[in-house]
């Protein structure tokens, strides 16, 4: 078989795939509009409280521009909230998902990577959302964006893919065990506290304890009209790339094992 | 010979009873296998154990096969290793078709959606095209008959309502190998005669079922070939009828006549010419007696008892007043069709003095009692009668 039948065959189950994806994902917000009253604000919400926060702090003067990196505090917290929220996001979304199509899951009506790619669906719009939120919000408040904002996708992205790939790993013995759900909410606690999302990094924290970090700064510089390094990007793309390469061959090697202990 | 459908052959599947150890062993494992290290051979840790161990099945069209056993037996935990929803730990399973699983009703249906919207999410999770899907949400509503409840909430559903839906939804994706887990016990009884007239039908096509039951009758009557589990392990393969038999033998409580206490009194035989007690056929009661004087105008007589001695099911006393010369003798009586239905009983003899109503000589009453075991050939009459635990057969002559 051709490399043109190989790609031929793999768009077409990639299309299925879309196709019966969007489908239950469909279902899955019928579903949930019946259990909230709210829906989509849900997504602003976070937004909104951020730059409430960012503007109280930016009106008492507690934290001047200048450890800001020049920017507004608002600029700063809300940039920063909307990056974190990308990440934390994306690392809780698997344990949800696969808890949330837990009964489907367990008795084989529906697969690993299904629930999955409906929980995709589910960032892919907050991730879009956050985004134009963000193009809108930030001009508003005294900062205009340069080219760099070409560059803001890209890195939501790889927020998202390496939350993503962490948040798989932890979500096969996730649905077994209730700790690894809260270890996650307690370590996400200390990774944000550690991140430059209301201030920026600690110098006696070097990069390399918080890999986020970095990320971080870069695609605020990107949401802020600043310069943002390709080089950088591209190792980016590399690592979260290879890191989620690593988590769907887990998902594969360990998902039988998991859900044969859940049924 | 027709096409073979499913095959397991030496099959196992290992459990963990412990929740967190089941998580563990399963991350343990993953990692292992991750790391790319083989899989060592199956080898029990502390609480793992084998809910199925040695499962050798063949499933051919047209063919049903009912899986029996205690609760416990790992009747589910082989329907869904033969559906592919359980991780097997040894054996393997051929299939050859489609399999639709009816295994624990109402899982995977979401009671926030209607009926409709489930089933038009079932039709997409099990891959079907647009029309395909169209006309397989027909079928499953013209099958459930829910009426206008089809496009209420789930979660309004009566339980029911739910096994109608559950049934329907599984039933009517059509495919080779049917498996079912109790799923004919509930609804309604117009609904459960409605799923045994589709499944006459699905068997008469073509189709296969794996039956998992503990109504031992619907057993008998769909299935020709049954499988007996005790403790995950096959007790018993052979007949419906012969496995259901070995099911109710395997649960009654007293299963082996006890001495009778030391008495003047003493039960040699109750059957046939070798002691074989058989429903509807001809027994003979046979009563050593000793006594140690003469006495007059006595009678004598028996009383049958549940093996548990709580529940006498019927006596028989000649009230004619006789005369027992001391020394020993036997008391011989011809039962021409005996009435009890199979089991195990407890028998109870008495001579008493007639007039005043006083023992002369008893036995059982106040001891163990001989316990007399009454057998009859399996067939669907018969296990029924065992597994409701009845205890007389009624001859009769419909007309």
């Amino acid at each position: 078989m051709g490399f043109a039948a190989v790609g031929a065959q793999v768009a077409k189950a990639w299309t299925e795939a879309f196709r019966v994806g969007w489908k239950v994902y469909l279902f899955h917000l019928k579903t949930r509009r019946r259990r909230n009253w709210l829906g989509l604000i849900w997504v602003i919400v976070p937004l909104l409280a951020a730059l409430g926060i960012g503007l109280g702090l930016q009106s008492t003067r507690l934290i001047g521009q200048s450890g800001l990196g020049g920017l507004p505090p608002a600029v700063f917290v809300l940039t920063g909230v909307t990056f974190w929220q990308v990440f934390a996001d994306a690392v809780l979304m698997p344990q949800r998902h696969l808890a949330s199509f837990q009964t489907e899951l367990a008795g084989g009506h529906m697969t690993v990577e299904l629930a999955l790619l409906v929980g995709l669906f589910d960032l892919a719009f907050a991730i879009l959302f956050r985004c134009l939120f963000l193009l809108l919000v930030v001009p508003l408040l005294g900062v205009s964006p340069s080219l760099s904002a070409a560059a803001l996708p890209a890195f939501l992205i790889v927020l998202a893919t390496g939350g993503l790939a962490i948040g798989i790993f932890a979500a096969l013995p996730g649905m077994l065990i209730d700790d690894i759900g809260r270890l996650l909410a307690v370590l996400l606690a200390v990774a944000m506290f550690t991140s430059p999302v209301f201030y920026r990094q600690p110098a006696f924290i070097p990069d390399w304890v918080n890999p986020l970090a970095p990320v971080i700064e870069a695609a605020r510089a990107s949401a802020t009209g600043l310069p943002v390094s390709v080089v950088f990007l591209v190792g980016c793309v590399v690592v979260v790339a290879a890191m989620l390469v690593l988590a769907l061959s887990w998902l594969k090697s360990g998902q039988r094992r998991f859900l044969s202990a859940l049924r | 010979m027709t096409a073979l459908r499913l095959r397991a052959t030496d099959l196992a599947v290992v459990r963990c009873a412990n929740r967190s150890r089941a998580a563990w062993y399963a991350l343990v494992d993953s990692l292992k296998s991750f790391g790319g290290s083989r899989a060592a051979a199956p080898r029990l840790r502390p609480g793992e154990f084998y809910a199925l161990d040695g499962i050798d099945l063949e499933l051919r069209a047209g063919e049903a096969i009912a899986v029996i056993g205690e609760n416990g037996a790992g009747k589910s935990t082989l329907l869904k290793a033969l559906a592919g929803t359980l991780q097997t730990s040894r054996g393997e399973i051929a299939r050859h078709g489609t399999v639709g699983a009816v295994i624990e009703l109402g899982e995977g249906l979401n009671p926030l959606l209607t009926g409709r919207e489930n089933i038009e999410l079932g039709a997409l999770l099990k891959g079907l095209r647009d029309d395909e899907a169209l006309a397989y949400a027909n079928r499953v509503f013209v099958f459930a008959d829910l009426a206008e409840a089809i496009d209420a909430p789930l979660e309004s559903y009566s339980s029911g309502m739910i096994a109608r839906l559950s049934f329907a939804a599984a039933a009517m994706t059509q495919p080779d190998v049917l498996l079912i887990d109790e799923a004919l016990s509930v609804g309604d009884p117009a609904f459960q005669r409605k799923c045994v007239r589709f499944i006459d039908d699905f068997l008469a096509r073509g189709g296969s079922i794996l039956l998992a039951s503990h109504n031992l009758v619907q057993v008998q009557m769909l299935c020709s070939q049954a499988i007996m589990l005790v403790s995950g392990k096959p007790a018993f393969a052979g007949s419906a009828t012969d496995a259901v038999r070995a099911l109710v033998e395997r649960n009654r409580h007293c299963d082996r006549p006890v001495e009778a206490e030391a008495t003047s009194l003493r039960l040699v035989r109750f059957g046939d010419e070798a002691g074989k007690a058989v429903t509807g056929k001809a027994a003979v009661l046979e009563v050593d007696y000793t006594l140690d004087h003469h006495v007059d105008d006595v009678c004598w007589g028996f009383e049958i008892w549940t093996a548990d001695q709580l529940q006498c099911v019927t006596t028989a006393q000649d009230m004619r007043g006789r005369e027992l010369a001391a020394g020993s003798g036997t008391l011989r009586c011809r039962v021409d069709r005996l009435p009890l239905a199979p089991g195990t009983y407890a028998i109870r003899l008495n001579i008493i003095d007639r007039r005043s109503g006083t023992p002369v000589a008893l036995a059982g009453f106040a001891g163990a009692a001989s316990c007399i075991v009454v057998e009859s050939p399996p067939s669907i009459a018969s296990n029924y009668q065992v597994e409701l635990g009845q205890l007389a057969v009624v001859e009769v002559s419909w007309t």
